[in-house]
C-alpha cells in the first residue's frame, strides 16, 4: 500500500506522487490508512500539485476534501506538476522566490540551470547561482546573487553578486561580453574588440576593486 | 526651448534607424548639442547603430520608472562631443512607457540641448503613439516603393491628426541607376503623393550598411554621397537654405559614369 502514494518535499510545498496504477478508490484508501498512521511531518504543509495521474474535476473534489481534512494539508493545487520545464515558469517561479527570500539577502541560494540559448530581450534572475548550458546573445540579461557559468559563449550582459557579494565570478567557455558586472563594479567590452570568437575558459572576478580576467 | 523631431516611417526597414543615427551625428558635427532616443522598447537598434550597446546601464524605463534621472541614463557618443543616446530597454515591453511619461521624459531634459531626436519604432500603436508625443517636428523616412510611400501616407495623415504640422520627408535608398532607367518610383512621384516638402534624399550606398555593422555612423566620413546627403538634411534642419544639389549632383555622376562607359564600348 505504501508506494501507491508518496508525498515529495519541494521548494515550495509538497507534491503528492501517484502509482499510475492505483484506482481511485486505491487513492482514497491509502489516504485514510496514511491518516490513521499519523500525517506527522505533512501536516499544514501547502500541496503544490500531483505528479503520476491526472485527475478528473470530482475525483479532485474528494481528494481535495480528504486531505484537508484527515491529512490537515492545504490543497493549492491538484493540477499536474511540472519542473520549470519552459522559459515563462522559470521567470515566474524566479519572481516568487525572490520575494520569499528577501530577508537573507546575500547569501546565494540554490542553483538555476538555463538549458537553451538566451536571446536578446530574455532576462533571467535567481537568487542563486546561474548555470547555462548553451549561448548567451547580445542583449541578454544574467542576474544571480551568486556566481554565474556560462557553458558557451557569453556575449550578453552578465552580473554576478547583485546584493553587493564581491566574492561573486562569472566564467565562460567564451567570454566576449558586452558587459560584466559582479557586486557594484562594472566593466564593459573594449570599444576596439577584435570579432574573432576566444574560445579560451575564462573567470571575471573582482580584485583590488576593479574587475579581472583570469585564465581557467 | 529645444526642437524636437520626431523620426517615423510606418513601414519598417527604412532606415528610421539608421537615419537618426546619422542625422543626429551630423548635428553634433555642425556643433550643436543632441539628444537621439529610442523608443523601440523590446527591439532597441540605436544603440547598435552608434556603437554604444556596450555602455548601457540604465535606459528609457528606468527613467520612466523614476529608477534613475534622465541625465544619469544619457550615454555620451565615444566619438562627437555633443551627442548622446537615451537607449530604449530591451526586455521590458512598449506598454512599460505611456506618451504621458515621454513628454515629462522630454521636459525633464531641459533646454540645454538644441535637437532632440526621437527614433520611433515601426507601426502605428503603442510605440508610435509614445514618439510622438513629446515631438513637435517630424522626419517621415519613405524609400521609392510603393508601399513605403502608402504607409509613409497614412503616417503623415495621423502626424497632422495630432498637431504635428511641421512634416519634412526623406526619401532613403534611392538607386539612382533605376530611377533613370524609369524601373524606380522618382522624388518628383513620392512629393507628388505625400504633398510634404522634401528634406532630403538619401542614396542607396554600401557605405551606409559597412559602417552601420561597425557601429558608427557613415556621417563620420565624409566622403561618400549618403554622408553628404545625411549633413545636408542636418544643416536643413537648422534653418540653413542648402539647395537640393545633392541630386543632381548624383545624377551628374551617374550619368558621367554612364557616358564614360558608353564611350569606351
Amino acid at each position: 500500500m505504501n508506494n501507491l502514494l508518496n508525498f515529495k518535499g519541494v521548494k515550495n510545498g509538497l507534491i503528492l506522487q501517484i502509482n499510475e496504477k492505483a484506482s481511485f478508490e486505491d487513492i482514497k484508501l491509502a489516504i485514510k490508512v496514511k491518516a490513521e498512521k499519523g500525517s506527522g511531518l505533512i501536516k499544514n504543509s501547502d500541496l503544490i500539485g500531483v505528479l503520476g495521474t491526472k485527475l478528473s474535476y470530482k475525483e479532485k473534489a474528494i481528494l481535495e476534501e480528504l486531505l484537508s481534512k484527515l491529512l490537515k494539508i492545504n490543497v493549492l493545487s491538484l493540477e499536474i506538476f511540472s519542473y520549470n520545464d519552459n522559459k515563462n515558469n522559470i521567470e515566474t517561479e524566479t519572481e516568487k522566490t525572490v520575494k520569499d527570500n528577501n530577508n537573507d539577502k546575500c547569501k546565494p541560494n540554490g542553483i538555476k540551470f538555463i538549458e537553451t540559448t538566451l536571446r536578446s530581450g530574455n532576462e533571467i534572475i535567481s537568487d542563486g547561482h546561474i548555470v547555462v548550458l548553451g549561448d548567451v546573445n547580445p542583449g541578454a540579461i544574467l542576474k544571480a546573487k551568486g556566481n554565474i557559468l556560462v557553458m558557451g559563449k557569453l556575449r550578453g550582459i552578465a552580473h554576478a553578486g547583485i546584493d553587493g557579494n564581491d566574492e561573486a565570478f562569472i566564467a565562460a567557455n567564451s567570454l566576449m561580453p558586452n558587459q560584466i558586472r559582479i557586486s557594484d563594479i562594472i566593466s564593459r567590452a573594449p570599444d576596439n574588440a577584435d570579432t574573432v570568437d576566444r574560445i579560451t575558459p575564462e573567470k571575471a572576478l573582482i580584485s583590488d576593486g576593479r574587475i579581472i580576467i583570469e585564465r581557467l | 526651448m529645444s526642437d524636437v523631431i520626431v523620426i517615423t516611417s510606418g513601414k519598417g526597414g527604412v532606415g528610421k534607424t539608421t537615419s537618426t543615427a546619422n542625422i543626429g551625428s551630423a548635428l553634433a558635427k555642425l556643433g550643436k548639442k543632441v539628444v537621439v532616443i529610442d523608443s523601440d522598447i523590446g527591439l532597441r537598434n540605436l544603440d547598435v547603430v552608434l556603437g554604444l550597446e556596450n555602455r548601457i546601464v540604465f535606459d528609457i524605463v528606468d527613467v520612466t520608472t523614476g529608477n534613475c534621472e534622465v541625465k544619469k541614463a544619457l550615454i555620451k557618443d565615444r566619438r562627437l562631443e555633443n551627442l548622446y543616446l537615451l537607449p530604449a530597454a530591451q526586455t521590458k515591453d512598449k506598454e512599460s512607457v505611456s506618451p504621458d511619461d515621454m513628454i515629462q521624459l522630454v521636459k525633464d531634459l531641459g533646454n540645454e540641448f538644441d535637437f532632440i531626436l526621437i527614433d520611433c519604432p515601426a507601426g502605428i500603436e503603442h510605440g508610435f503613439k509614445n514618439a510622438i508625443a513629446a515631438a513637435n517636428r517630424a522626419i517621415v523616412i519613405t524609400t521609392p516603393e510603393v508601399s513605403a510611400v502608402r504607409d509613409a501616407d497614412r503616417i503623415i495623415g495621423l502626424l497632422e491628426a495630432n498637431e504635428i504640422d511641421d512634416i519634412k520627408l526623406v526619401v532613403n535608398m534611392i538607386k539612382m541607376n533605376m530611377v533613370q532607367r524609369g524601373d524606380m518610383l522618382s522624388i518628383d512621384d513620392i512629393t507628388d503623393i505625400l504633398a510634404v516638402s522634401l528634406i532630403g534624399a538619401v542614396p542607396d550606398d554600401e557605405a551606409v550598411v559597412i559602417s552601420t555593422n561597425r557601429g558608427e555612423p557613415v556621417v563620420k566620413n565624409e566622403d561618400s554621397l549618403s554622408a553628404k546627403a545625411f549633413i545636408n538634411i542636418a544643416r536643413r534642419l537648422t534653418g540653413e537654405d542648402v539647395p537640393l544639389l545633392d541630386i543632381s549632383i548624383k545624377e551628374n555622376i551617374v550619368e558621367r559614369v554612364l557616358k564614360i562607359f558608353k564611350l569606351s564600348k
